[in-house]
């Protein structure tokens, strides 16, 4: 357990100090986010005719509402927590970078439901396009990674033998 | 097939008692805010006496008071000031933590619940501070600019 925390924790800091790094920000980060925005807007247009795309903005024609989605707002920050859990956890690098690749594209799933809903949302009402962007989804994001990774330990458990993994 | 079902369970609990934990907490995050803003306000009083009048709770929110004045939207020396300038600070996008703590812990079946729950909360409280104490130092160095390096005798690394 100890050295799970402990693996946990410098993953961690190694993997947040890497995301604020300038260039990772600007020739990572930043593409990554304008293309969730993209993506976005794409699924978006063919129901919606009301609404337009540009740069990592989605905006209402006829209200003017707009979200821009910024650094933060990509799901990066949920997907490094299940890669220190992840790294940390005793497993074969087979399992962990299939967990990890499964465990992005889940998190990534969910974070677009974040944003179409948010956006939404927003044009709705904006208490509770706060309320919901600051509280609410942090913790279902949160509750993804969980998730995801209690159905890896499951996996471990019944393909590698988890008493095996944790022992080695 | 029962570990399946116990996911199930799981999720199902969870999702079950984040309701009534999100309720409670809108209503009570100031109250259970306290002890946290208490503890940052004797440090940041005690580490920027020239700095910082004080932290308090502010309804659901924290007022961050410095100890510069506010005029004509600029921030000047308190002396000449109409007001005292001072930021607000959202202490729930910590907070929040805590219903979301509570609805993992009861939804996950154990022996007890209690001890264990009181230990989480004791482990999850110095993080908060943390975070506040942290939350209330970027809120200085954004709000007050040169004027927060200057006065810990560093070189603003902010543009003037």
């Amino acid at each position: 357990m100890a050295r799970f925390i402990v693996i946990f924790l410098l993953v961690l800091v190694v993997l947040f100090t890497v995301e604020m790094l300038v260039p990772v920000q600007q020739h990572v980060i930043v593409p990554f986010t304008s293309m969730l925005a993209h993506l976005s807007a794409a699924m978006i247009l063919p129901f919606d005719s009301s609404v337009v795309a540009y740069g990592k903005v989605l905006q209402f024609k006829d209200t003017g509402f707009a979200v821009s989605i910024e650094a933060g707002c990509n799901g990066v920050e949920a997907t490094i927590v299940l890669i220190a859990a992840v790294v940390a956890f005793p497993a074969s690098w087979r399992a962990r970078l299939t967990a990890i690749c499964l465990g992005f594209l889940a998190i990534q799933v969910m974070n677009l439901a974040r944003i179409i809903s948010l956006f939404y949302l927003g044009n709705w009402n904006m208490e509770f396009f706060t309320w919901i962007h600051l509280y609410l989804w942090p913790v279902l994001i949160m509750l993804d990674v969980l998730i995801v990774f209690i159905v890896y330990l499951r996996y471990l458990s019944r393909h590698e033998g988890l008493a095996e993994a944790v022992g080695g | 097939m029962v570990e399946k079902h116990q996911l199930r369970q799981f999720l199902l609990f969870v999702f079950t008692l984040l309701i009534p934990c999100f309720a409670l907490w809108t209503v009570a995050s100031g109250p259970l805010a306290m002890p946290a803003i208490g503890f940052v306000n004797t440090v940041l009083t005690h580490w920027y006496p020239d700095l910082v009048h004080a932290l308090y709770v502010d309804g659901n929110h924290a007022l961050l008071m410095t100890e510069f004045g506010e005029q004509n939207g600029q921030i000047v020396p308190l002396a000449g000031a109409e007001y005292r300038f001072g930021v607000q600070v959202n202490p729930r996008i910590l907070t929040y933590s805590l219903p979301f703590y509570t609805a993992l812990h009861f939804a996950t079946q154990k022996k007890e619940y209690l001890n264990s729950y009181v230990l989480g909360l004791l482990a999850l409280y110095p993080l908060l501070t943390f975070g506040l104490l942290c939350l209330c130092l970027k809120e200085l160095m954004v709000s007050l600019g040169t004027r927060f390096w200057t006065s810990q005798g560093f070189t603003s690394p902010m543009p003037t």
